[in-house]
């Protein structure tokens, strides 16, 4: 079934097929590639599709309080006392070879089957699986693999990005950012505002570290690093980077620990200031 | 020892090799669009009657067109007679069917 998956995709990416002549029989194709599809196992599926990056942009919140005892059983708030750091994760795919398993419905995960047959030879069937889910891979998507792979590389090569793997994506962790503390005097605050106030706080921080690492991305990916020549030519390009005053050295090494405190009047709601009760609800800032 | 054979497949060839069994690309590419898309019809088609009831009505696997031509494939060759056969037409069928 596989194989004739393939030999559909083939057909579809071959060159001169998309004419006005051939409309009738590209969109049976399309369609049959598709019942193909939905027929192949869910574990070969999984390995079919493309895995994206990911971005994962987390705020950190200390949060503290100072209260009047007014009476037994009586506080009266005197002023909440933030403190927002930021943090981001990068998830680059890594591209395993397929081994028989199956899908984990719930958890969306490849539980490995047991293959301890000295009859049937699983190394064959997974080879055969592997060869013909790479070539539909590499007609659909080019050399997306490949970029995957050199951004990988590149990225463990660079001093500073810490990182881990888990069993689809390497993990890479860039350090907190600096704490940015606030303070607010006053007799009623709600919890809701309190987030919306670190989120406020880390939206600069978080827009800044998302759009040098969407350069850096494109820097490494448009600069025609190969398998062969990538590491030297790696190294030629990017380290000259990390050396000087950039905003790319201030994301690997990190920013100032702490910030000049924020007040009230310095943070914006929608328009209005932090302190003024007409404010509406905004989501955590997760990529 | 040919370590290499060819298995034909209503004119698409496979070539079975020591890692792999993979479609020869020239077998297809030899092929009109409409040959290619009445190839994949017709195995389909076969592959559907053979589950089409959501079990196997027989564990004796040879008696069921395409399957009984890649098995053999995938099966050593160098264990005992009984061994193979278990996976064959025995209580292992349908482990080699899956």
């Amino acid at each position: 079934m596989l194989s004739l998956y393939c030999l559909c995709v083939e057909t579809i990416e071959e060159p001169g097929l998309n004419s006005d002549l051939d409309l009738d029989i590209v969109t049976d194709l399309k369609v049959l590639s598709k019942c193909l599809f939905a027929r192949l196992d869910p574990s070969i599926k999984y390995h079919v599709k493309r895995p994206g990056i990911g971005v994962v942009q987390n705020t950190y919140t200390g949060f503290d309080t100072e209260f009047n005892n007014m009476d037994v059983g009586e506080n009266k708030l005197v002023s909440i006392q933030l403190a927002v750091s930021t943090k981001t994760y990068l998830k680059i795919p890594f591209i395993k070879s397929y081994k028989i398993s199956c899908l984990e419905a719930k958890t969306n995960k490849l539980i490995p089957l047991s293959r301890n047959s000295s009859v049937l030879n699983y190394s064959k069937i997974e080879g055969s699986i592997d060869m013909c889910v790479k070539r539909i891979k590499s007609l659909k998507y080019g050399k997306y693999e490949e970029s995957m792979f050199i951004l990988n590389e590149s990225l463990r090569n660079i001093k500073g990005f810490s990182y881990f793997e888990n069993d689809d994506y390497t993990i890479f962790t860039f350090p907190h950012s600096g704490i940015q503390t606030y303070i607010e005097i006053g007799e009623s605050n709600s919890f809701s505002k309190v987030v919306r106030i670190s989120t406020k706080i880390a939206q600069p921080s978080h827009t800044q570290v998302f759009n040098v690492l969407i350069t850096l991305i494109k820097q490494i990916c448009s600069s025609g690093l190969t398998l062969e020549n990538g590491k030297e030519r790696f190294f030629e390009q990017f380290y000259p980077l990390f050396n000087e005053d950039t905003s790319l050295t201030d994301l690997v090494k990190g920013y100032e620990k702490e910030l000049p405190t924020l007040y009230p009047e310095d943070i914006l709601l929608d328009g209005n200031k932090a302190g003024s009760t007409k404010v509406k609800c905004k989501k955590l800032t997760r990529l | 020892m040919d370590s290499k054979k060819e298995i034909n497949l209503f004119g698409l060839i496979f070539i079975d090799t020591v890692g792999s069994v993979l479609l020869a690309k020239e077998s297809f590419y030899k092929l009109t669009i409409l040959q290619r898309m009445n190839v994949i019809d017709a195995v389909v088609k076969i592959l559907d009657r053979v589950g089409d009831k959501g079990y196997l009505n027989s564990c004796d696997l040879r008696i069921f067109p395409i399957i009984n031509t890649f098995l053999p494939a995938f099966i050593n060759n160098d264990v005992e007679e009984s061994l193979r056969m278990d996976y064959i037409n025995g209580n292992k069928s349908m482990e080699s069917y899956k």
